[in-house]
């Protein structure tokens, strides 16, 4: 493929074990180094396949945001990645794989190499995965020294590993032979970084001060967890492996209580523990982040898959009526930004922020450019000054305008309240007056109010007028803005401040001919922007299969529609 | 400060004669003698009659959610080290709904302190059985007889590695004041379980019952197997005190952040841009 052709699909795949993932995290890192947009997208299945993983890398000159079908280059480590993957192999695509395996009757390009036995020549078998990264450097075209320069930092001072992944390199460049290309792509000029939704949650967080992250491992919320623990001791904030979703929940909300700013995060499952504490953060006005990241259900569902079917649990978390926010960031930027406001719409408001995400956002890697730096967020609405002497304790529950009162911290001399999960005063000794009931929970609602004004409008990628606007939330941006290069006339109009959702959404959708994208069976997006925005739309295009929309999918659909 | 100061102006709820105002008025007296100020003081209620002291003590409280009192504590604690911590809960509520996290704090060792109102029934929801109810007691919903056998939780915390166990009788408000004020002080976890009669749902365990049975411990036991045994519970004899305490590292120590600093007061701005370098 000369560099002409603009983009490049690369995928390796092989048994678990064989180091698939960290070896397309080079290659995403190499490709973007040498001045190529990239997306990386990893499947890491399925008992059933027998634990088959795969990473693929899309790069190009232009953005891209989604991962694409037709392989230009496919790595297999064994058979199996090869046959499950015939269906991603047209005539123009190179197979990568040992001479060892047998393949018959593909389409593809077989380009058979000794990569098991050059690697055990080296000392290691291991190391075939970076064998193939030669090869694939050679395919591809990208200078050497840029994976040299990845593997060095990767391996550092260990010596030993560091000289035969580099032979190993080196051995792969060579076992390329004719099939080299000429066209070497170097180094870029301007760098940018690679990043998974996960990491650019867990970076919102820390620039927001996060102090606290309690949680209990759920894929696909845990690589949030691991990156904060990694960076926790110096960043100055503490990681707390709880027993359960329910402590982890509970624990936050403590934390909160004694003015830390805390955060918790977990999947389907997960949050549906999580719920009565959710609640409790609604009743107790306290400020709680919770990430939701999303994998199909019902149940255990497909563990390590991606679906976008959470959305009005998201809503609708905790029983009882209370507000609370639902955030939807559909790419690294988005989930750095919105992860960093959900922490200052929490203190804002003294509630419940639900940062929505999804397996292919938190897993997936991106080309970002440079992030800002941000002040931290105040813990706010915190008063020193303690109870007026004719009162017995602090008012801390007073109404007010917005339904935001002023707290006091434990700590503060005659500041004392209860932060009461029963229905209760301005002080938070209960009451189950009807009277107070009735002032308190039109209070406690009074806040959405407010919170609408910060709720940003769905913004409109492509040409303004248009034939037909897709509409989708989260995720499904990366695919929308693949679909909408390949049409003059099609637009995205895209959510990711869904709930309260914001009245005036309805200027921006009216009078257009709307399809709604999701991936989901139940159109849970275009419920609620009829439900309301007393908007429909002319048509959906919705998909639960586990897997990511792909751009050659949609685009023939829209075509269909149109 | 006069531990009557501490009352608010709620009059409790409980019935006339119930063991909740002897935990109540120990509670407030071991407050009272306290030496850290009590605006350093927090109590996380759980769920139930015991948790409705929540509007009976003036001081910074949480009314959470049944059984999970123990992770809102814990959360307090971690957030703020300068503050003390106490949770107030029932048998229903830290060893049924809540009994993970009473065993994961027993492991974890946060420095908080545990006040779990043994009244073998469940109070609030009007006399259910609960899991330390004897096997074969009766109740509204085991009208033939509870089938399980019941839970000990002063052994049940001792076999998980608490480092501070305890047991006080609400009929006996000096003694159990000491106890609970041991606790609070203790730099560790601590259980402090206490008879408490419910005068309302609980016919056989009353006042009169206890006290025929009731033995003191003159000093904590040397040994974890040594207090096992003295936490037994006989139909002739129930030992009351402190059974054993253990100097041990409290949750956080091992994060190198709150060894050199209180959480709270960390608002440093940090330094994103090398991290975000590294992503190069
Ligand atoms: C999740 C949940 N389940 C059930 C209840 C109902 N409930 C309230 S108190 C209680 C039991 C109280 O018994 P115990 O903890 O022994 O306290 P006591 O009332 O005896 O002091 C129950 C089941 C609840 N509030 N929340
Ligand atoms: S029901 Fe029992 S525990 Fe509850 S207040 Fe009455 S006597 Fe006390």
């Amino acid at each position: 493929m000369p560099w002409g052709d603009k983009t490049i699909n690369w995928k390796i795949a092989g048994a678990a074990g064989l180091g698939i993932k960290s070896t397309g995290e080079v290659m995403a890192k190499a490709l973007s180094r040498s001045g190529l947009y990239i997306n990386g997208y990893t499947e890491y299945p399925s008992l059933i396949r027998g634990g088959h993983n795969t990473y693929q890398v899309l790069a190009s000159e232009k953005q891209v945001s989604n991962p694409r079908w037709n392989l230009d280059i496919l790595v297999a480590l064994n058979e199996e990645g090869v046959v499950l993957h015939e269906d991603e192999i047209d005539e123009r695509t190179k197979i990568v794989v040992d001479e060892s395996v047998k393949i018959e009757g593909n389409r593809g390009r077989l380009i058979q190499v000794p990569l098991l036995e050059k690697a055990k020549e080296l000392g290691n078998p291991i190391v075939q995965n970076v064998i193939a990264l030669g090869v694939s450097a050679a395919l591809i075209g990208v200078e050497i020294s840029i994976f040299e320069e990845l593997i060095e930092e990767e391996f550092g001072k260990k010596k030993e590993l560091l000289e035969i992944n580099k032979k190993a390199l080196r051995v792969g460049w060579e076992l390329a032979g004719e099939e080299r290309q000429v066209e070497l792509r170097k180094r870029a000029d301007k760098p940018r970084m690679v990043m998974s939704g996960s990491e650019a949650v867990a970076m919102g967080a820390m620039a927001a001060g996060m102090q606290l992250y309690c949680a209990y491992p759920m894929t696909p919320a845990t690589p949030v967890m691991h990156f904060l623990a990694k960076y926790q001791d110096k960043y100055d904030l503490v990681v707390r492996q709880t027993e359960d979703e329910i402590a982890a929940v509970n624990m936050a909300i403590g934390a909160s209580f004694a003015g830390v700013k805390a955060m918790t995060g977990t999947s389907g499952g997960g949050f549906a523990l999580m719920q009565e504490g959710i609640s409790l953060a609604g009743m107790l006005e306290l400020p709680l982040v919770v990430m939701l990241a999303m994998r199909p259900g019902p149940a255990t569902g497909l563990p390590t898959w991606s679906s976008q079917t959470d959305l009005r649990f998201a809503i609708h978390a905790g029983h009882g009526e209370f507000a609370k926010i639902v955030l939807a960031p559909g790419d690294p930027v988005e989930a750095y930004e919105l992860s960093y406001k959900a922490f200052e719409l929490a203190q804002k408001y003294q509630t419940v922020v639900i940062l929505l995400t999804d397996k292919l956002l938190a897993e997936s890697h991106y080309s970002v450019e440079l992030l800002e730096e941000k002040p931290v967020v105040e813990v706010s609405n915190v008063t020193d000054k303690p109870k007026k002497p004719e009162e017995e304790m602090f008012h801390r529950y007073q109404p007010s305008a917005n339904g935001v009162s002023e707290r006091t911290l434990p700590g503060l001399v005659n500041g004392y309240y209860v932060a009461n999960s029963d229905e209760h005063g301005p002080e938070g000794l209960v009451d189950e007056s009807a009277e107070m009931r009735e002032v308190m929970v039109r209070r406690r609602l009074l806040k959405l109010k407010s919170i609408e004004s910060d709720m940003a409008l769905p913004v409109i990628y492509g040409s303004k007028e248009t034939k037909l606007s897709l509409v989708g939330f989260g995720s499904v941006k990366g695919v929308a803005l693949e679909v909408i290069k390949e049409f003059n006339d099609v637009n995205y109009i895209h959510f990711n401040h869904v709930w309260p959702m914001p009245s005036k959404a309805r200027e921006v959708l009216e009078g257009r001919k709307l399809v709604f994208l999701e991936n989901n069976m139940t159109g849970q997006l275009e419920g609620l922007v009829r439900e309301y925005l007393g908007l429909g739309g002319i048509s959906n295009i919705r998909k639960d299969d586990g897997r990511p929309f792909y751009v050659d999918e949609v685009v023939n659909l829209v075509k269909r529609i149109i | 400060m006069k531990s009557e100061e501490l009352n608010t102006s709620v009059f409790p709820t409980w019935c006339p004669g119930c063991g909740d105002y002897g935990i109540w008025a120990a509670l407030k007296k071991a407050l009272s003698k306290l030496d850290t100020p009590i605006e350093n003081v927090v109590i996380v209620y759980g769920i139930g009659c015991s948790g409705n002291m929540a509007s009976f003590v003036k001081v910074y409280g949480v009314h959470g959610l049944h059984g999970r009192a123990i992770p809102v504590a814990e959360g307090i604690k971690l957030a703020n080290k300068k503050l003390k911590v106490i949770v107030v809960g029932g048998d229903g509520d830290l060893l049924g709904e809540g009994v993970a996290h009473l065993v994961a704090a027993s492991r974890s060792n946060p420095d908080i302190t545990v006040i779990l109102h043994n009244n073998q029934i469940y109070g609030l929801t009007t006399g259910q059985s609960s899991p330390i109810s004897l096997k074969g007691s009766k109740s509204k919903t085991y009208p033939m007889g509870t089938p399980d056998e019941p839970l000990n939780p002063v052994q049940l915390a001792l076999t998980l590695g608490a480092s501070q166990v305890m047991r006080g009788f609400a009929g006996d408000i000096e003694h159990l004041t000491t106890l609970i004020s041991d606790a609070i002080n203790h730099e560790g976890f601590s259980l402090v379980e206490v008879l408490q009669p419910c005068v309302t749902f609980n016919k056989i365990n009353t006042y009169a019952w206890f006290r025929e049975r009731i033995k003191k411990l003159e000093q904590p036991e040397r040994s974890r197997l040594e207090a096992l045994k003295k936490g037994v519970w006989t139909n002739q004899q129930i030992m009351i005190g402190e059974f054993f305490r253990e100097s041990k590292p409290v949750l956080g120590y091992s994060y190198g952040v709150l060894e050199r600093k209180n959480l709270l007061e960390l608002k440093r701005k940090r330094e994103m841009n090398k991290l975000f370098e590294s992503f190069r």
